[in-house]
């Protein structure tokens, strides 16, 4: 991500595709959130046009996944401020705009991040800790559904937890 | 317990330690460094996953697994997710292509031929966020010039199959507010489109779409209005590829 974060700012048209490209499937599941299925693909279509236009703007030193969620949070505002016509709900309107929507972006960030990092692992620890966050597995069912003996599932986990906190705690914006 | 214990930590984090396993892994920590330390690694890993999966599950949607089994989160159960509507979960890309090649384009500097220009939805797109930007932050482009940016007023007239009149106000060299509201109402199917255009009117650049009450206000890049120097309201039709349509209806020079 540093690296395209370079690339966007000193104006690399190719910048902008390997940006979506990375962090595309995340600004769509951000905008998710709060948007229509319908409005998504111009909201997501505006955010990268605007990535692009105001590419002088983004600071290299700063994080390009929060500074694109930026971005993303304000379009989604915009949008749905246009939908006055239909129906929003008052929950998503107030979850956005307010200090709530900060912090929403931001924890999509940190998710983004997290994701990332976890991509690195091996498979094998990877997939023992996706199924115990992200599904809720205990060490034992996921012993069940692997097949595999529970010792290997807690060393699996107990080394995956190691090498991703490593990653997080050094890892900055190269994730 | 004698040798390190690794490998039981993260119970202690997921809960799944027993009441006896609790006492016996602290009364190890108590004694052991490495423990502590490879304790807290397990903490930021535990803290770190435990907040992606809560707040942003859909983050993880990507993340090799099984098929969920447990019910989402709180986070997860808002209006967007629960809306059939809405997509909270990863699936097929919007396609950018056309985006990429505007993109491509402009970093080459290349000069947009008038009916050959293709295809500006993107453009349209990013006009109506910089109106909506310009309306959503309150942005009133009348201001009194005095107080403000220097402030001047264009007019349209009418142009090609036009028939009427309008006026445009442009404060500072990035701010455009444009009073269309004497075209006649279009039928289902089109809507009025502003542009910026050269004086020869062999390019010309979409800046957004005029409301139902004819009015808009726009934040155009300076650096375009300095590229341009007219401003031209077109009829389009919304089922057209998005290229200019050639049917002007207002124009008025600015520079």
């Amino acid at each position: 991500l540093a690296e395209i974060g370079d690339r966007l700012s000193s104006g690399e048209p190719t910048a902008l595709e390997d940006c979506y490209r990375t962090l595309g499937p995340l600004v769509t599941s951000y905008l998710g959130r709060f948007l229509p299925r319908a409005d998504i693909e111009d909201v997501v279509q505006r955010v990268f046009y605007e990535v692009w236009r105001l590419r002088e703007r983004y600071d290299p030193k700063q994080s390009l996944r929060g500074w694109v969620l930026g971005i993303a949070r304000k379009r989604a505002i915009d949008q749905l401020r246009r939908r006055r016509d239909t129906v929003v709900s008052i929950d998503a309107v107030r979850e956005i705009v307010g200090d709530d929507g900060r912090e929403i972006a931001d924890r999509f960030d940190w998710a983004d991040e997290v994701r990332t990092a976890l991509a690195q692992l091996p498979d094998a620890q990877q997939h023992v800790l996706a199924l115990a966050y992200y599904d809720g597995y205990t060490q034992t069912e996921i012993a069940d559904r692997l097949e595999i003996p529970l010792g290997t599932v807690k060393t699996r986990t107990s080394r995956g937890l190691q090498r991703l906190a490593a990653l997080l705690e050094g890892g900055g914006k190269h994730l | 317990m004698n040798g390190h214990i690794f490998d039981d930590l993260p119970l202690l984090l997921t809960g799944d330690a027993d009441r006896a396993t609790v006492v016996e892994v602290a009364q190890h920590l108590r004694e052991c460094d490495d423990c502590r330390d490879e304790l807290i690694s397990a903490v930021v890993a535990h803290a770190a996953l435990a907040s992606a999966a809560k707040y942003a599950p859909e983050v993880g949607a990507g993340v090799p697994r099984l098929a969920p089994r447990l019910a989402a989160s709180d986070a997860a159960n808002d209006y967007a997710a629960n809306d059939p509507d809405h997509a909270s979960s990863s699936g097929p890309l919007p396609d950018l292509s056309a985006v990429f090649a505007q993109v491509r384009s402009e970093a080459n500097g290349a000069e947009i031929a008038v009916h050959r220009r293709r295809p500006p939805r993107i453009l349209l797109v990013a006009a109506s966020i910089v109106a909506a930007l310009a309306i959503g932050g309150g942005v009133y482009l009348g201001q009194n010039s005095s107080s403000g940016p220097s402030a001047r007023n264009v007019s349209l007239q009418a142009f090609d199959q036009g028939t009427s009149s309008a006026k445009a106000r442009l404060v500072g060299d990035n701010q455009m507010k444009l009073d269309a509201s004497s075209l006649p109402a279009l039928g289902a199917g089109r809507y009025y489109e502003v542009w910026l255009t050269n004086g020869a009117r062999t390019s010309m650049a979409p800046i957004g779409v005029l409301g139902s009450d004819g009015t808009a206000e726009f934040r155009v890049p300076a650096t375009e209005m300095a590229t341009y120097a007219a401003i031209e309201v077109s009829v389009q039709d919304t089922n057209g590829v998005g290229t200019y349509s050639g049917h002007s209806v207002l124009r008025g020079n600015y520079a």
